[in-house]
């Protein structure tokens, strides 16, 4: 699989999950404009990367997705469980393409179809939305609030495109951190852009120290374009996917922007109207009267040329009839950005400077060239001379604060007979900002008023995660190699004590077996260290496979109209990845078990004098090395003697068994194959597979399954899991000559008791243990090999099974023994006595025994 | 060489491609009261404009291009 495309898959599956996991929050919080934004960010991250390659149908969907989550958070529409449904089954269907890019590089033929209609679902639902938002006040204004560039456009220049019906539009452009590898320079693309009106730039640019990477682009662009939107795309196909386009519809040019003024003019016609009053005729001495920066000009402006579609606007900007609310939003803003010295009277002396200012500045950008310029020593002086007279004459024109100042740098530059002072005067003068007819704005102060606040916060957490983010994507495979190399390097190494043997017992050099005996613990400590390495490795938390329940648990309880809270808890509990991957099924299993079986509808809830909203804990607790997974309920629990009855009825147990099982024993009957306690299945669950499907599955990952019920308490399912299923560590045990192999986890002690302290109760044999009876099995008699023959002792490897304790009488024990186990093949299989195999030292074969199936 | 670094002066010729970006940083991380001279110029890649926004450096002479003055003062470097 090409590299690319495989980690775009891994990284889309991951963002997917976020998505998800927030869509489920969102929907318990509509309202948290973070958890829309995580939504948001997820949805934009697989948008962005599915550009590299041809998959436009996936492209296209999680686009429409973005555009739904990016209204949103604007404020545009309302959270509801249609938009939480919709979406949770996009980014399903995404899903399900990663599965196909993953297995065939393609998308399925029938993408497109799909990815078109759940686009237009998600139109519909975000032109609906649209309609909420705006309902309110103006019908008519129902667009998003203008980018504020838009805002700034002169006045002259929107009545013209309003005047030729014109759209124009808006462009953002922020471009990909690494785009410059791509060969792109976002610069040049903006200034290429067609139809270029205006641009803007803002940069979120790291400090400038050692650190700095010039290769990574933190600049970002907003445009404003004449051309048209085909023409815009065309031009910015390769860089679509960075690209957001706005049209800006002729009517919305339609305002007043610029400053707030008082003007006797003003107040004589304000004071003059009243209903009947032909405005055109009032107004009209305005326009000549007041300044055209301010708002009221342009109101009277527009109103001159438009007529009655301004009528609105003068009426607003005039304070004449306030009942117009609708248009006051985009008027109100354009009032509060305006600055605030911008009165007519200073707007007017600035006027007066612009020509000087920039005359002047011109001629001492010449003085410093001229000063650089000079390399000659002796030319120095009169090269300042000459400097000095310029700078005096406009400076005293253009800035006569600064005239001091500039008599000190000549002062300086000539004592020291060097032209740094007069280039410094130059450089500051050239940057007083008193002389700017535009206000300067410090970038950084830019950074944060061009881009939403959200954004800043966002490139914030990607730069600070992209430094920090020391981790590094290795394929499973190779720890897998790496894990079984470890094996072997276990099973090699448990060689050594076989050989030291032989070397003392058969060979008779006791030297050459202690050093070989030596070395062996050496060895036993790396090879131990390094499997702890490798293990360490394939740890993944339990949070991997829990993060799907939520999911889960609400699809199922709104199909069965049954109110379920989940709560997980220890997600971060660790096991290898193998262990947490076999728990999927068997948890899937028991969850809509719960919420099918266990849990009871609503009304029977309260009539019970319970919540209604029943009560899902599943969770994850380390125990040495094992975890422990617990799912309990609130439900109605399992009843015993129900489940019995059942069982008798489907020929699952005997009437013998029907009378001889405990309340406790009926209830592990739910593991039993082939047993439901539901009359009729459900497409959940009731099938008879699932409990089933569980234990085996469990056990079959070396783990072990306990279920606790009281009837209308709850009912709680307990999976002991090993953290690892790789290595494990055997008893190895003697039986008629031959070697087994038990699982240390079930086995609880060794003893060797007196023959005579064994007892007959009820025809089977039997100790007591610790003022404990516990029944005793012949590990011969259950293998059907050659009884024991009779001895002064016995020796009991103490056991805990389903059954409960009990003694497995043996012949000796050889020792403990870490083992990597492998499965029965071919038809060894079908001996379901033996969990598997592995190979000792001496080349033997050990077989490990499956106490649960032979008892 | 795109760059011509003097003493104190870092003079810029007429394109300044995304590779003369690393070569500003080097030379102004090693002459912190640098400047830059932009005479001649007339394209600039955005790692340079980002290199001389980041570096916050004195721009001594600004380009004589009309176009390339009117992208630095949009980029507020002059």
């Amino acid at each position: 699989m090409n590299p690319l495309l495989e980690s775009f898959v891994q990284e889309s599956r991951e963002n997917l999950q976020e998505g998800a996991q927030a869509l489920l929050k969102l929907e318990k919080q509509p309202q948290d404009a973070e958890i829309i934004n995580e939504v948001f960010r997820s949805i934009h991250t697989i948008k962005g990367s599915s550009g590299l390659f041809d998959i436009h149908p996936l492209g296209s969907l999680v686009h429409a997705l973005e555009d739904l989550f990016d209204a949103l958070r604007n404020g545009i529409g309302v959270v509801s469980s249609e938009v939480i449904d919709l979406a949770l089954d996009s980014l399903d269907q995404v899903g399900s393409w990663l599965d196909s890019l993953e297995k065939t590089e393609l998308l399925p033929s029938d993408a497109e179809a799909t990815a078109q209609s759940f686009i237009a679902n998600i139109r519909q639902l975000n032109s609906a939305d649209s309609n909420i938002a705006v309902a309110e006040p103006a019908p008519e204004k129902t667009a998003a609030p203008l980018p504020a560039m838009v805002e700034t456009i002169a006045h002259e220049d929107r009545k013209k495109w309003w005047l030729a019906k014109q759209s124009i539009y808006w462009l953002e452009y922020k471009p990909d951190p690494q785009c410059f590898f791509n060969g792109e320079d976002p610069l040049r693309t903006i200034q290429l852009l067609p139809g270029l009106y205006d641009w803007q730039s803002a940069h979120s640019l790291s400090a400038f120290n050692e650190s700095y990477d010039p290769f990574v682009c933190a600049l970002s662009f907003e445009a404003i374009s004449t051309a048209t939107e085909s023409e815009l795309r065309e031009h910015l196909k390769y860089v679509a996917e960075q690209i957001t386009i706005l049209e800006v519809q002729p009517e919305q040019l339609l305002f007043c922007h610029g400053s707030d003024i008082e003007h006797d003019a003003l107040q004589a016609v304000k004071e003059q109207l009243t209903s009947d009053t032909e405005l055109s005729k009032l107004v009209q001495p305005l326009h000549s009267v007041l300044n055209p920066d301010s708002k009221a000009w342009q109101a009277v402006d527009w109103f001159i040329d438009l007529g009655d579609d301004a009528l609105e606007l003068l009426q607003e900007m005039l304070a004449i009839d306030v009942s117009t609310a609708a248009h006051k939003k985009p008027l109100e803003k354009a009032s509060s950005e305006a600055p605030q010295d911008s009165n007519e009277k200073s707007s007017a002396s600035n006027k007066s400077l612009e020509v000087p200012v920039d005359v002047a500045k011109a001629v001492w950008q010449t003085q410093i060239e001229l000063l650089e310029s000079v390399a000659d020593d002796q030319l120095i002086a009169g090269a300042i001379a000459s400097v000095a007279n310029v700078l005096r004459s406009s400076v005293g024109l253009v800035a006569p604060s600064q005239v001091a100042e500039l008599d000190e740098a000549i002062a300086q530059a000539k004592a020291k007979v060097s032209v740094e002072a007069l280039i410094q005067f130059i450089v500051s003068a050239l940057s007083n900002n008193e002389l700017d007819v535009l206000p300067t704005v410090e970038p950084q102060e830019t950074l944060a008023t061009a881009l939403p606040a959200s954004s800043v916060a966002a490139d914030k957490a990607n730069e600070s995660d992209s430094k920090g983010n020391t981790m590094l994507r290795v394929d499973q495979r190779k720890i897998d190699q790496l894990m079984d190399l470890a094996g072997e390097l276990i099973v090699a190494k448990n060689a050594l004590p076989f050989i030291a043997e032989n070397a003392e017992k058969q060979h008779g050099n006791r030297q050459i077996s202690k050093e070989i005996k030596a070395q062996y613990q050496v060895l036993d400590r790396l090879v131990s260290a390094m499997q702890e390495g490798i293990m360490s490795v394939r740890m993944v938390p339990v949070s991997s496979v829990f993060q799907r329940f939520p999911r889960l648990v609400r699809d199922i309880g709104r199909k069965i109209n049954k109110q379920i809270d989940l709560t997980l808890i220890g997600e971060s509990t660790e096991a290898d990845k193998n262990v947490i991957e076999s728990l999927v099924d068997p948890l899937v299993h028991m969850i809509r078990n719960s919420v099918d079986h266990g849990i009871e509808a609503a009304d029977e809830r309260v009539a019970k004098g319970k919540p209604a909203v029943g009560k899902l804990i599943l969770s994850a607790t380390p125990q040495e090395d094992q975890v422990l997974i617990q799912l309990q309920d609130d439900g109605k629990g399992i009843d015993p003697a129900v489940i019995k009855q059942k069982a008798l009825d489907k020929g699952v147990i005997d009437q013998e068994t029907f009378e001889r099982l405990t309340d406790k024993e009926a209830q592990q009957l739910i593991f039993a194959a082939g047993f439901s306690s539901r009359d009729t299945a459900s497409d959940l669950s009731g099938r008879g597979v699932g409990m089933d499907v569980v234990k085996n599955a469990v056990e079959s990952a070396g783990g072990t399954v306990e279920l606790s019920s009281t009837v209308d308490v709850g009912t709680t399912i307990s999976l002991h899991l090993p953290l690892s299923v790789a290595v494990s560590r055997v008893m190895r045990i003697e039986v008629s000559g031959q070697q087994y192999g038990i699982p240390m986890d079930i086995i609880n002690e060794t003893v060797r008791i007196p023959v005579d302290r064994v007892q007959t109760v009820r025809n089977r044999r039997t100790i007591v243990l610790r003022d404990t009876l516990v029944p005793i099995k012949s590990l011969a008699d259950l293998l059907a090999i050659d009884t024991i023959p009779e001895r002064d002792e016995v020796s009991l490897l103490i056991v805990s099974t389903h059954r409960g304790v009990l003694g497995l009488e043996v012949d000796d024990f050889l020792g403990d023994l870490e083992i990597i186990q492998k499965p029965m093949v071919g038809f060894m299989r079908e001996f379901t006595a033996y969990s598997g195999a592995t190979m000792l030292g001496d080349g033997s074969v050990l077989l490990v025994l499956n106490l649960e199936d032979l008892l | 060489m795109a760059w011509q670094l003097k003493k104190t002066v870092a003079v810029a010729d007429k394109t300044l491609e995304v590779e003369d970006a690393e070569t500003l940083v080097d030379w102004l991380l090693e002459t912190p009261n640098g400047k830059v001279n932009l005479k001649d110029n007339e394209y600039m890649h955005t790692a340079v404009a980002q290199v001389l926004i980041a570096s916050g450096v004195v721009i001594s002479v600004t380009p004589s291009s009309a176009s390339q003055q009117q992208i630095l003062q949009k980029l507020r470097l002059i």
